[in-house]
């Protein structure tokens, strides 16, 4: 049991008094506790301690020195070190004891020598040795260890592997690094999917939405070599591609339409930002451009609307809007230093915030630095666009343990891990031109972080190949896709995400040819089907010798509906919408969250990505699948299968309502024909034709329905009227979009 | 104890221990005969795996009911009482010889507790005057003072006491509990979470998420506002006959398409997610509504019109009506979002800790009154706590993470009535006497469910996992 130390007498006695008691003693003291000092502590201090608590130390550890009276005296920030004639109650000695810290470190000292420690602290701890407490200098906090983790390496060039078994089925250099490791770990790849099952995937996954009987039946017919290539340029030339791939960066961007916390005020707008990203992807702006923009667009072209209406990645984040000060100050400048470090460079720069990173290389001065730069940063509350309007940069606090009442000065700076240890944050700075009325601070950071050679562009590069591999296979090479660090997973391909990262750079950053390059591999291509064998040997799938089926994220779930039932209004960009939602979702008072009794029609059948981020009010639908909360970054969605999402397919009106929908298209293409209506159903809800024993399964549904409809009014099988026929077949068609098919996707 | 929930559960639980193979088959049998497991089972022909399992020994608790104060309840504020706080009022925490000072989260001066806690009951605990309900039904709790954690994070903690581990991908305890001994009732998911109405803890549904056991497992999530439960009502022009020969379609076309992709756990859990949502539809309705209370039970609960009370009030009321008729694990958020809109009292703890203490004092109180004068509390284990406690030095007015010392609460399901267990040190900075881990925390609570933690082990990458790692002790002492 470890009570407390009787420690009242201690604390009964300033510092002050005690160097003062102390410095008395020194000057009466007798030759024989000098001559004890010099022969007994002295030299154990000096063998065993200084190495790293002496001014000579390379490194002072513990920020603590005990190379003279006073610095003894003085202690480290966990208190002093010795209380004179007090050795139970001296942290020296209790470390020597190995009772809290640990020192030395690696070996305890003899009893012997540890009892000259007790003996001398309980008979006053004299210390001859005059001199100032030093101040000790910043602490240097030791880079060269962390640069060298894998992630913050430069990117390695390896040549392609080549040959092995199944060399034929690479069709391109992503294959051959998957084919290597698939080799050792002696597994083999699977062929390629079939055709209806490759149009279907590449549609979900290019631009969230399916293909119409008529593309599928195109894609399927055409014989040519190039069909699956020109199949994916041209998906990557569709405007959806960027609405589509805008939201899995919406994510990370921790994108929201109101203020967060309990008052969570609108910011009506916001859409302006999530436009500019939507935008930005379909003309394919290049990738560091993408980043320099989001963190500097006014910086680095203030005349142009779309960087400065992607600087609203800066204030995308919760604030808390009706408190001053350094809180909510230093909340701010969390947020966006954590979003920063998570969305671009897969680094978890909040976790510095009250100490150095446990686990990666990042101070809590790194930390503060890097906050430094925000610190003029002003944010438009309702757009979340940002701006400065100085050219001197503010004083930068350092918060000793993230205490905002415990403040040091300290220069503004990127992270040192990812530059060179003879370069400073100098080496990226730029005066700002004359017009801009704007520190530059932004846009040195931004300039540093898509620096290839210096900077931080090989980590900002792997990154996003890695989030582009992630939504291509489900899985990042990275799987922990904004977690770089120690902490995160060790790449499973290492080499090809170095190759793919060489790619994006090569390509002058733009990411449709990564796309391009990803989709047209066998890798990607291949088909689901697995055995027992291959499960068992790589149950995470992370060799990739199958394709696992995807779940469509919540808002492709509701397009995809849209889409096959007809209704989507493809009109993009603008103010978003607030569709029906059950009244009952909206809390009593809370109206002003969300209207009550919207009726649904062509302006709300717009894509999901259209739908208010209101963040104490997220869409219900959008929820039971799993929506990011829009708090933090968000780098992997969860994929719950719980029975609320199940009942809202079940019972909700808006499904409902699409179902009559799809079964009214169905009819005009049909008619009342019921094996007619289940192959055109399969044709447009699943993209295949129905089977034999799915189309009885069908047909048999629907004349039992319609005849469940039509009993409770006499009517014989034969003359079931057509109202009753709609039902059963809206009744159909809401069962197969429930269907796994309908939201997996092969 | 209901009547319903003793018939249930007690026929169930019989027909399961009746022998294996024949339990299981006449489980199946009368499920099906009570139209219930019409559709449970699994793609491949196996049994439901909610159905109720033999638990390893003979339990002392049915159900669990985990009140999880999200942000970190000040322990020495609400039922540790330090005097050592007033004795050592401003002094540097760092300068007290506290072992392991260092690796807090932050340092800073001893601040005494703004609240006056006092002695209560016949047992004498010690209660904050900010929780005058709770201290009312003192004498029902063991309080444990003596539970340290890992993480001053608020993230890896949650994971912590939820799931056992810091990191994601675990397992929590309610999955875990549904896992070995599956659910009472048919009609209801085996456990149950119902957040703040402010909003989820940081982490969402991987605090109740079913790791790497069948996605079944996972907790079904109530809505904090509005109702429970949406989309429980069947459409207007669909009978119940039709919808469920719909998903009896569904079911067999999804089985089918579940054959050609063996090894996919979420295609299972996702067919199963129907199937427990068409049974809700007769039983959540009823369950979920607390218009049939009466006043007098509501007002016990702190459920009155424009009072705060009534959020966590009818969170509390809700969750005895779902142990009521044979709900597993029922986990409640109080506090959610961010700042002082949960227990994460940096700023000023006088403000934050009174407005959740007044929030939750009044229907927690209330909730054991119920259960006790329903006879309910003996199967029904209580936990309280939160993902760790707070500094007993200041930040600002407020105090910092603390993950070193906190205290738990637990009542009924075969715990003491009355105890006080463990000790901190002076102060309240560590876990002293008695020092409790969260893996002696879950194992405990397996065991009072009869369910041995290092035999509850699942299967995994080849290797067989625990909730209690390669960890944990019951805490004995504090079983009646």
């Amino acid at each position: 049991m470890k009570l407390l130390f009787n420690i009242a007498l201690i604390l009964a006695v300033s510092v002050c008094l005690l160097i003062h008691a102390q410095g008395a003693h020194s000057a009466d003291p007798t030759p024989e506790q000098v001559e004890f000092f010099r022969t007994k502590i002295e030299p154990v201090l000096k063998r065993e301690c200084y190495k790293c608590h002496s001014q000579q130390a390379k490194k002072v550890q513990g920020e603590f020195l005990l190379d003279n009276r006073d610095s003894l005296n003085k202690g480290g920030p966990s208190g002093r070190a010795i209380v004179p004639g007090k050795s139970g109650e001296s942290l020296l000695i209790s470390a020597l004891r190995h009772i809290d810290y640990e020192m030395p470190p690696e070996k305890q000292l003899s009893k012997e020598i540890i009892a000259d420690f007790v003996y001398w602290v309980d008979d006053g701890a004299i210390d001859p040795r005059d001199g100032p407490a030093a101040e000790i200098a910043e602490k240097e906090y030791d880079y060269s260890e962390g640069r060298k983790f894998w992630s913050f390496q430069p990117l390695a060039e390896t040549a392609v592997p080549n040959g092995g078994a199944n060399a034929k089925w690479a069709r391109s250099d992503i294959d051959r690094f998957i084919l290597a490791r698939m080799n050792e770990m002696k597994l083999s790849p699977n062929p390629a999917a079939e055709k209806r099952t490759l149009i279907r995937r590449v549609y979900f996954d290019l631009i969230g939405l399916p293909p119409t009987p008529e593309e599928v039946d195109q894609f399927v017919n055409d014989p040519s070599p190039d069909a699956y290539a020109k199949l994916v340029d041209r998906l990557l030339e569709n405007e959806h591609y960027g609405e589509r791939w805008g939201r899995h960066w919406l994510d990370v961007a921790r994108f929201g339409e109101s203020h967060g916390y309990e008052a969570d005020n609108d910011r009506p707008q916001a859409f302006v930002y999530r436009d500019a990203v939507i935008k930005s992807l379909n003309q394919d702006l290049p990738y560091d451009t993408f980043v320099k923009w989001q963190i500097a667009g006014d910086e680095f072209d203030p005349k142009n609307e779309l960087a400065r209406q992607l600087t609203g990645f800066c204030g995308a984040g919760p604030t808390l809007t009706n408190e001053g000060g350094d809180r909510v100050k230093y909340e701010k400048l969390d947020d966006v230093v954590s979003a920063t470090g998570e969305a671009f460079l897969g680094l978890t720069i909040g976790c510095a915030r009250c100490h150095d990173h446990k686990f990666d290389p990042i101070s809590a001065k790194d930390y503060y630095r890097f906050a430094g730069v925000f610190e003029t940063m002003k944010v438009d509350g309702n757009t979340g666009q940002v701006s400065e309007g100085t050219r001197s940069p503010r004083q930068s606090y350092f918060l000793y343990r993230g205490n905002y009442r415990s403040k040091s000065k300290i220069e503004y700076g990127f992270l040192n891990v990812l530059m060179p240890a003879d370069k400073a944050p100098e080496f990226w700075v730029k005066e700002p031109p004359k017009e801009i009325n704007s520190t530059y601070l932004r846009h040195s950071m931004a300039e540093w972080m898509t620096d290839t050679e210096a900077g931080a562009g090989n980590v900002l590069a792997r990154v996003i190949v890695n989030r582009l591999w992630q939504h291509h296979f489900g899985d990042g090479l990275v799987r922990t896709t904004s977690d770089f660090g120690a902490q995160g997973a060790p790449p499973t391909h290492p080499e090809l995400l170095d190759f793919l990262a060489h790619q994006l750079i090569k390509e002058g950053w733009k990411l449709k040819p990564i796309h391009r390059l990803m989709m047209n591999s066998s890798t990607y291509m291949q088909s689901t089907v697995s055995d027992a064998k291959k499960r068992s040997a790589d149950p995470e799938n992370k060799w990739l010798a199958r394709r696992r089926p995807m779940r469509l994220e919540a808002e492709i779930v509701r397009d995809n509906l849209l889409a096959v039932s007809g209704c989507l209004n493809p009109q993009m960009y603008g103010a978003s919408i607030k569709p029906w939602v059950p009244t009952d979702a909206i809390s009593t008072g809370s109206t002003k969250k969300w209207p009550v009794n919207v009726k649904d029609g062509p302006g709300t059948w717009r894509r999901s990505v259209y739908i208010y981020a209101k963040r104490s009010m997220l869409m219900p639908m959008l929820q039971a699948f799993d929506f990011p909360d829009t708090t933090k970054s968000c780098a992997v969605r969860n994929e719950t299968t719980v029975a609320p999402a199940a009942l809202l397919l079940m019972n909700n009106e808006f499904i409902r309502d699409q179902a009559k929908h799809l079964a009214d298209r169905i009819i005009a293409k049909a008619g009342d024909d019921s094996e007619k209506q289940v192959q055109e159903l399969y044709r447009i809800a699943l993209s295949r034709p129905a089977s034999d024993d799915e189309s009885k399964l069908g047909t048999a549904f629907l004349a039992t329905q319609s005849q469940s409809y039509a009993g409770t009014k006499d009517e014989t099988p034969n003359e079931v009227q057509p109202e009753h026929r709609k039902s059963a077949l809206v009744n159909y068609c809401q069962a197969v979009m429930g269907l796994n098919e309908f939201i997996y996707i092969e | 104890m209901s009547d319903h929930f003793l018939q249930n559960t007690n026929r169930r639980e019989f027909l399961s221990r009746a022998g294996a193979g024949f339990g299981t088959l006449g489980l199946a049998s009368l499920l099906a005969e009570d139209g219930k497991l019409a559709a449970a089972d699994g793609a491949n022909g196996s049994l439901n795996p909610l159905a109720v399992k033999s638990p390893h020994f003979a339990p002392r608790a049915k159900s669990v009911i985990f009140l999880f104060m999200y942000g970190g309840p000040s322990h020495i504020d609400m039922f540790d009482y330090k005097p050592g706080l007033q004795k050592y009022e401003g002094k540097e925490t760092k300068q007290l010889g506290i072992p392991k000072v260092n690796e807090g989260r932050s340092q800073g001066k001893v601040m005494p507790s703004p609240f006056k806690l006092t002695q209560h009951g016949e047992s004498g605990q010690w209660v904050c005057d900010k929780l005058p309900h709770m201290a009312g039904v003192i004498d029902q709790f063991t309080v444990i003072k003596s539970v340290y954690a890992d993480s001053s994070n608020h993230g890896p903690a949650l994971f912590q006491l939820n799931t056992g581990f810091t990191r994601v991908g675990f397992p929590s305890v309610g999955s875990w509990v549904t896992y070995g001994l599956g659910s009472a009732n048919q009609d209801m998911p085996g456990f149950v979470v119902m957040y703040d109405h402010r909003g989820g803890p940081i982490g969402g549904p991987q605090n109740w998420g079913s790791g790497f056991l069948p996605a079944t497992y996972q907790a079904t999530p109530m809505r904090s506002t509005g109702t429970p439960i949406l989309d429980l009502k069947l459409p207007g022009d669909l009978s119940q006959t039709q919808q469920r020969e719909q998903l009896d379609l569904m079911k067999q076309l999804n089985q089918q398409h579940a054959k050609k992709h063996e090894g996919e756990a979420d295609l299972l859990g996702r067919i199963q997610s129907f199937e427990l949502a068409y049974r809700m539809q007769s039983a959540a309705p009823e369950m979920l509504d607390l218009s049939g209370e009466t006043e007098a039970t509501k007002k016990l609960y702190g459920i009155e019109p424009g009072k705060r009370t009534s959020y966590f009030g009818s969170q509390c009321l809700m969750a005895r009506r779902m142990v009521e008729k044979g709900v597993r694990f029922v986990q409640l958020y109080s506090g959610g979002a961010h700042g002082d809109n949960n227990w994460d009292a940096h700023g000023n703890i006088t403000n934050n800790h009174q407005k959740h203490c007044f929030d939750t004092d009044q229907p927690i109180a209330g909730l054991i009154q119920d259960l006790k004068q329903r006879g309910l509390l003996e199967d029904t284990l209580i936990v309280w706590g939160g993902e760790f406690g707070r500094t007993p030095h200041a930040t600002g007015a407020g105090r910092d993470h603390h993950p070193f010392a906190m205290t738990m609460l637990m009542a009924g399901g075969g715990i003491k009535k009355g105890l006080s267990y463990g000790e901190t040190d002076e102060i309240g900075y560590h876990a002293a006497v008695d020092r409790a881990s969260v893996h002696d925390v879950h194992a405990t609570i397996l065991n009072q469910l009869g369910l041995d933690h290092q035999q509850l082990t699942y299967r995994h990458n080849g290797r067989d996992f625990r909730l209690t790692d390669v960890d944990g002790n019951v805490l004995k002492k504090i079983i009646a």
